[in-house]
């Protein structure tokens, strides 16, 4: 958890020192994904978007944290995992209601395996990197809903073990809300 | 131009989607995926299957232990060999050895069979020994031949009444190879997948691993997942041990871990992490490199399991 909250606090730092000049918009909402062949995890993500950065090129950057103790492992032996994402996206039809979308995701992963399992060395962290595609549908009163499909390309573990929890294909709905 | 670019990636996609039929390119004369070479077990069963041995046992013999050893996807008898000849050569215990349904024969074979049809030999030997009056009888499963296992102790497909000791080596639930979750997607377009062999493991393994074959592995993988994730009661009077190797390339090391979580009687139930970068380390016969530490390991093991059945 100490690992999300440091994402979300790095992320409402930069929207407040950007906010007095550029006057960022930013969005909340909640995030359900799945991965093909695995859980379903669900949890929240935030998303800010500045028009121009340095004058120069709009940026759409954010965070996930979602939680198979929020999907799978609900009342389930599943195995608890967290993934914090941060992101950075690209909208194409800017302005538009119907809004292609693309991103790269840099993520962290933390499985827990079971005391009696980690103390032997399993790998239980590991840093992913992935790409996303898909829609973003505006609606009306300030929401939006996106739904993409992604592949993790890179796993990186903690330890030697070849262990990993994560895998390559998912896909994902999001419903945010605007607040300013 | 716009529209050119987009039916031009809608025809190669569709090209990529399209169903493959070609036929790998199988050696009769050294690959076990041709019509020449089978496994033995086929034409000798007295050799392997204890019911075919010895179907009228006596008194001693029906409750001496017996212990009914099961290979993994693409393998054959030949991965229970070394612990069938170990068995063998200790006199405590008997050994039957199962040739999983599909396996050992051919490419056709092996396309056509599924997990319940894998399974149907573990489950004959085991209920013909029953009936035969053997009345202490335990599993040592390898890789695939687990979930197997397991499958028919979570449905009663089995009476476990004489089942004493369930061994798993290596269990597979999650693969380490985390695509075969796209086998079925991918796996029209591909056919086959090509595995990497040693070269003392050539004819004792399929070399050609079918698409519908891997959905099956990915079905009966998946299967067992989720019911470990609801939790799983094995009888109380069994008692299951895991031995997990710490790396391995086949089955996931969080397969352990999912055992762990979804075995839910756990008096009887042991997970053994075993320091070793092999699958299946409880077979050396056929690697390229084979270190004294292995055949220590390997030792130590096999005399860990007779010594508890």
């Amino acid at each position: 958890m100490k690992i999300g909250t440091i994402i979300l606090s790095l992320l409402l730092t930069a929207t407040s020192f950007a906010q007095d000049s550029i006057q960022p918009t930013i969005e909340l909402g909640i995030r359900s994904q799945k991965y093909t062949g695995f859980y379903w995890e669900n949890g929240v993500t935030a998303e800010f978007h500045l028009r121009k950065l340095a004058g120069k090129f709009p940026l759409n950057a954010g965070v996930t944290m979602t939680f198979s103790g929020l999907g799978s492992a609900f009342h389930s032996n599943a195995l608890p995992i967290n993934h914090y994402d941060v992101f950075f996206a690209y909208y194409f039809r800017k302005g538009k209601k119907l809004a292609p979308t693309l991103r790269i995701n840099i993520g962290y992963d933390h499985t827990k395996l079971g005391e009696s399992i980690e103390l032997l060395g399993y790998a239980n962290h590991a840093l992913v990197m992935g790409l996303e595609a898909g829609v973003s549908y505006s609606l009306p009163k300030g929401f939006r809903v996106l739904a993409t499909g992604g592949y993790n390309f890179l796993v990186v573990n903690n330890t030697k073990s070849l262990g990993s929890s994560v895998y390559p294909v998912f896909g994902q709905m999001s419903v945010v809300y605007c607040i300013r | 131009m716009k529209h050119l670019i987009y039916i031009l990636l809608v025809c190669s996609a569709l090209t990529a989607c399209k169903k493959s039929d070609k036929l790998p390119p199988i050696d009769n004369a050294i690959d076990l995926d041709g019509t020449t070479i089978n496994d033995s077990s086929i034409n000798h069963p007295e050799n392997f299957l204890l019911s075919v041995a010895n179907p009228t046992p006596s008194l001693l013999e029906k409750s001496t232990p017996v212990i009914i050893a099961v290979h993994g996807f693409s393998a054959t008898t030949f991965e229970w060999l070394e612990f069938k000849n170990f068995v063998k050569a200790k006199s405590k215990a008997l050994i039957s050895v199962v040739l999983l349904g599909g396996h050992g024969r051919d490419y056709a074979d092996f396309k056509k069979a599924t997990w319940e049809e894998w399974q149907a030999p573990i489950l004959q030997e085991y209920l013909t020994l029953r009936e035969l009056g053997y009345t202490n009888i335990s599993f040592i499963g390898s890789s695939t031949g687990c979930p197997l296992i397991l499958e028919a102790l979570s449905t009663n497909k089995l009476n476990t009444d004489v089942l004493k000791n369930v061994y798993f080596i290596d269990p597979i639930i999650v693969p380490s190879n985390k695509t075969l979750s796209l086998v079925s997607a991918v796996g029209p377009a591909l056919g086959y997948s090509e595995s990497t062999m040693e070269l003392g493991e050539n004819g004792f393994w399929y070399k050609y691993r079918p698409y519908q074959a891997l959905e099956q592995l990915n079905d009966i993988t998946q299967i067992m997942r989720k019911k470990l994730e609801n939790g799983i009661h094995i009888p109380d009077h069994v008692s299951l041990t895991v031995y997990k190797a710490k790396k391995d390339g086949s089955a996931d090391p969080i397969s352990a871990a999912l055992f762990y979580q979804g075995i839910t009687n756990k008096q009887k139930f042991n997970v053994k992490i075993i320091n070793s970068d092999l699958h299946v380390f409880t077979r050396l016969k056929g690697r390229n490199v084979i270190t004294p530490e292995a055949i220590q390991l390997q030792n130590d093991v096999f005399n860990e399991i007779l010594s508890t059945l």
